[in-house]
């Protein structure tokens, strides 16, 4: 597939460099020469130096020509142009990315269509939807949902007073036979142990579970975290994630949400937006305004100010006044393990959410239904639809030798929904999810297609 | 520095070279010159390496990185040199072994400087696999390597780069592994047509390809004593020229040229500067060989044209003793021996980009002087030309001299005169092959010493791999962590 990037920043730079793994022709525009010469040097691709609107640039880097292209730039008119332009040009499906909200809303005026978008991402939206999905599934630091919230992959780490510590997964099955789940990797100081049946689970251990939606609080049960509804809420920082955040929780009537924000306007503007939400100003780094704000008597604190650092320092406050729920925004890709050591388990990326909806979006094929990637360790979910002449249709999964790394998930025929065993039969448009470490992707694409 | 991945990449090559090997093996038993064993005991020999390197290092692959890459390149080429001499040294067609990877590196470096005396009494296969390492260095091993298993990844790119000659690389496709595939696409149509041709104009099969493996690497090892001499044909003659010179040529215009898109050869500054030069030395020529010696101008013009592109090319056969001409035009060749042919081509030398680059610099030095607040920038065809890649030439060009000093003053005092001796130098460092005095084109390399053998060898590797690769593996930081 041809695919064109435009804008090489965080985003552009490792869509590109996975892309260009997956043997995709891709082509790069890049205003800043530095960047480009950054890429030459790292990825097996063609870059270009120059404006991502200049259609003279485009003609040259034959964008008219690609299958995909994709609009990252740190500018949101710039992007919208660029697939203006490209669609002209002939660029067949084209990906833009916008941090305003006014452009992806429901919009009459302008439709996307005619903006030349087949596609819109923002990462804001994606990343308010992920802080409220891990508030309400407060036990996993990491959490998915596929078949429109049937099946849900939950990362726990087990505390001190799990019943499942010291058990290997084959005991685990016994004691909690009523409950369909199923352990698809333990990953232990950084190192991903494949869970066969003999392997325990220990203290410390990030344990990533598939249930189905009817049993997954039984996952933070196991987990020895007690789920809590989340009834108080602080929120730091009245940005794009901040109100987004605060909007979605304010359809769940028995919340509290209070917002801190440090600027006059922004306070302001977040006041008349938002009509259930207490909106204080103040500065965010303020111990004594958090402690008159009643932090240690909230169920939940979010950290989502635009300055990361900032986030991290407040997150660690939240953590020491013992609030139970810590999530955190940090935007830089680069400080995510350095967040998992400090402790600060629930933390949100916005730009590993924006090339996760790209790549999402790039892979969906006939056989491809969808793909996550998770953030702790180096696995993918991918969501499989077994094809009508497929070898694998009639086959039971015990009979299919899947290669290393890969475990099987949950299995789906039409509206229903299982986890899958070894007995589970195959059947053409039957759809399987699994996981997979990075090594064994092409071997499973070549299984099923 | 992790060795692992540096030997499981050699394994590879190795591998690869005992399998070309196997070629002359099958000429050698059609012409059954009594050569075959020494190709089936090479073959083993160089395959078992191969495969221990692999099996050995095979948990050791990985990613390539920078340092890895220079020891990579320049190690698989002097690994190749010394299992491309096996066949000379087992068969017994030089027995000596310094002789031998003299041979076999000016062989795949398409230097094509020779120490044999009477090439016309070897073995077919061994003659077979003398020119073919003409073909296999000429757009390079890595290339190919790269092009047929895509393994190596982004490593395989940085690989590649430093075997393809010239400042700038540039990338036909997004993907590296297309783009080595363009180019010994281009570069095998282009030898097959040669190959066609030299038949039709009644050469033996045998004679055209090895010909035409000297002729598209810019070779020039012939399988006569006379080298192209020796075919009086001038159909034949005019062939050659017309594909030295386009071997000499950047192989990525070839390739849009074979898309519909002559004009590109035409819109290339470098290419017009390239014609131009091989243009007017060659009516320079032609004159004093119809005026001062009074040949008719046809042959005239065959003569003159003929080594002209010869030795612009670096290819260095020769159907005339230039040493025999007025010294104005062996000056004349002499220049052409430092330039070279085009970025990007099979051909030594500097190349004809780096000399625009370097006129263009100094042009912009004198404009500053009289403008000393200007902004000038260097520019090659309307394309800017960022100021790295100006100061890696700058440099280039004066490593290049420096090592042209210390070659002359090595040869020198090892007894050589200084012409013999200097330009000795140059037709290795700049892979052309025959020089002039006691190397020109009916002499051969067989008198030189054998410790200055050994240093024309080394100028031969430093030459082909553009200096900073090999120089930097050499260099005391490359060591340093």
């Amino acid at each position: 597939m041809k695919i064109a990037i435009l804008g090489a920043g965080e985003v552009g730079f490792h869509l590109a460099k996975t892309l260009a793994q997956e043997n995709h022709d891709i082509v790069v525009v890049e205003s800043n020469p530095e960047r480009v010469a950054l890429v030459q040097e790292q990825i097996d691709c063609l870059a270009y130096h120059g404006n991502a609107t200049s259609p003279e640039l485009l003609i040259q880097a034959e964008v008219g020509a690609v299958d995909t292209m994709i609009a990252v730039t740190s500018v949101d008119e710039v992007n919208i142009l660029a697939c203006t332009i490209g669609r002209v040009l002939g660029a067949k499906t084209r990906i833009a990315r916008v941090r305003n909200v006014e452009f992806t809303r429901r919009n009459d005026l302008v439709p996307p269509s005619q903006l030349g978008v087949d596609l819109f991402i923002h990462p804001e939206q994606e990343a308010a939807r992920e802080i409220v999905r891990l508030l309400r599934h407060g036990y996993a630091f990491e959490h998915m949902v596929f078949e429109e919230g049937k099946v849900h992959v939950a990362g726990v780490m087990p505390t001190e007073d799990s019943p499942v510590l010291g058990k290997t997964l084959a005991e685990l099955g016994e004691i909690y036979k009523e409950f369909a789940f199923r352990v698809v990797a333990i990953d232990r100081n950084g190192e991903t142990i494949s869970p066969t049946g003999g392997a325990s689970i220990e203290l410390g251990d990030r344990v990533y579970m598939v249930a189905l939606s009817k049993h997954v609080s039984k996952i933070g049960e196991m987990a020895g975290i007690p789920v809590q509804p989340c009834k108080n809420v602080m929120i730091l920082g009245a940005g794009l994630v901040g109100i987004q955040v605060a909007r979605d929780l304010e359809g769940d009537r028995k919340c509290n949400i209070k917002l801190i924000e440090s600027s006059r306007t922004k306070s302001e503007e977040a006041a008349d937006l938002l009509k259930e939400t207490m909106v204080v100003r103040g500065m965010a780094a303020d111990v004594d305004l958090l402690a008159q704000e009643g932090v240690d008597e909230m169920d939940a604190f979010i950290a989502a100010t635009d300055d990361d650092e900032h986030n991290v320092v407040c997150s660690l406050v939240a953590r020491h006044l013992q609030v139970p729920r810590v999530v955190t925004l940090v935007s830089k890709w680069e400080y995510l393990p350095i967040i998992k050591t400090i402790g600060l388990e629930a933390a949100v990326n916005l730009h590993r959410l924006t090339s996760n909806a790209i790549l999402k979006y790039i892979r969906k094929g006939r056989q491809i239904v969808s793909v996550a990637g998770t953030k702790g360790i180096p696995a993918e979910a991918i969501e499989f639809q077994v094809a009508e002449t497929s070898v694998l249709s009639g086959k039971r999964l015990e009979e299919i030798e899947f290669p290393r790394g890969v475990v099987i998930g949950a299995h789906v025929r039409g509206a229903k929904v299982t986890i899958a065993t070894g007995k589970t039969e195959l059947k053409p448009m039957d759809r399987i999810i699994l996981f997979t470490l990075p090594d064994a992707v092409d071997a499973v694409m070549d299984m099923f297609s | 520095m992790r060795f692992g991945v540096v030997f499981f990449v050699l394994g590879y090559l190795v591998l690869s070279i005992g399998i070309t090997m196997m070629v002359p093996l099958v000429v050698a038993l059609i012409y059954g010159d009594g050569d075959a064993k020494a190709f089936v005991f090479s073959v083993s020999i160089t395959l078992l390496v191969g495969a221990a390197l692999l099996i050995a290092f095979r948990h050791r692959k990985g990613e390539i990185r920078g340092k890895e890459g220079y020891m990579i390149v320049t190690a698989s080429w002097v690994v190749m040199s010394i299992f491309g001499a096996l066949p000379f040294i087992v068969s017994g067609a030089i027995p000596n072994s310094v002789d031998a990877v003299f041979e076999s590196m000016s062989g795949f470096t398409t230097t094509g400087a020779s120490i044999l005396t009477d090439i016309e009494s070897l073995p077919h296969g061994v003659l077979f696999w003398r020119s073919m390492t003409h073909w296999i260095g000429g757009m390079g091993i890595i290339v190919l390597t790269v092009a047929v298993l895509p393994f190596l990844g982004v490593g395989g790119m940085s690989l590649a780069k430093a075997e393809l000659p010239g400042p700038v690389t540039d990338k036909l496709t997004p993907r590296m592994v297309e783009t080595a595939r363009i180019l010994w696409g281009v570069y095998i149509l282009l030898s097959v047509v040669e190959a066609i041709l030299l038949l039709l104009g009644g050469m033996n099969l045998f004679d055209s390809v090895c010909h035409t493996f000297g002729t598209m690497a810019t070779g020039g090892f012939s399988t006569r004593n006379q080298s192209m001499g020796a075919f009086e044909s001038p159909f034949l003659q005019y062939v050659v020229v017309v594909f030295m010179f386009l071997a000499g040529t950047n192989f990525t215009l070839h390739f849009y040229a074979l898309r519909g898109r002559i004009g590109s050869f035409w819109r290339s500054p470098e290419f017009r500067f390239y014609f131009v030069a091989t243009g007017v030395v060659t009516l320079m020529i032609m004159a004093e060989l119809v005026f001062a010696r009074e040949k008719p101008a046809e042959l005239a013009f065959r003569e003159a044209s003929f080594q002209t592109v010869s030795i612009i090319t670096t290819t260095g056969y020769a159907t005339a003793d230039y040493c025999l001409w007025s010294a104005l035009s062996q000056f004349l060749l002499l220049s052409l021996m430092f330039m070279g042919g085009m970025a990007g081509s099979t051909a030594g030398g500097l190349k004809v980009m780096r000399i625009q680059l370097l006129l263009q610099h100094v042009r912009l030095e004198m404009r500053k002087l009289l403008h000393p607040h200007a902004i000038l920038r260097v520019r090659l065809g309307g394309r800017l030309v960022p100021d790295s890649i100006t100061s890696m030439v700058l440099s280039f060009i004066m490593i290049y001299f420096l090592l042209l000093f210390a070659g002359t003053m090595i040869m020198t005092a090892l007894g050589m005169d200084l012409v013999s001796g200097g330009t000795a130098v140059i037709a290795c460092v700049s892979n052309i092959g025959p020089g002039l005095g006691n190397v020109g084109p009916t002499e051969n390399f067989s008198e030189v010493n054998q410790w200055g053998k050994a240093v024309l060898t080394f100028m031969m590797l430093l030459g082909r791999l553009e200096l900073y690769t090999v120089l930097v593996v050499f260099s005391r930081g490359y060591w340093r962590a």
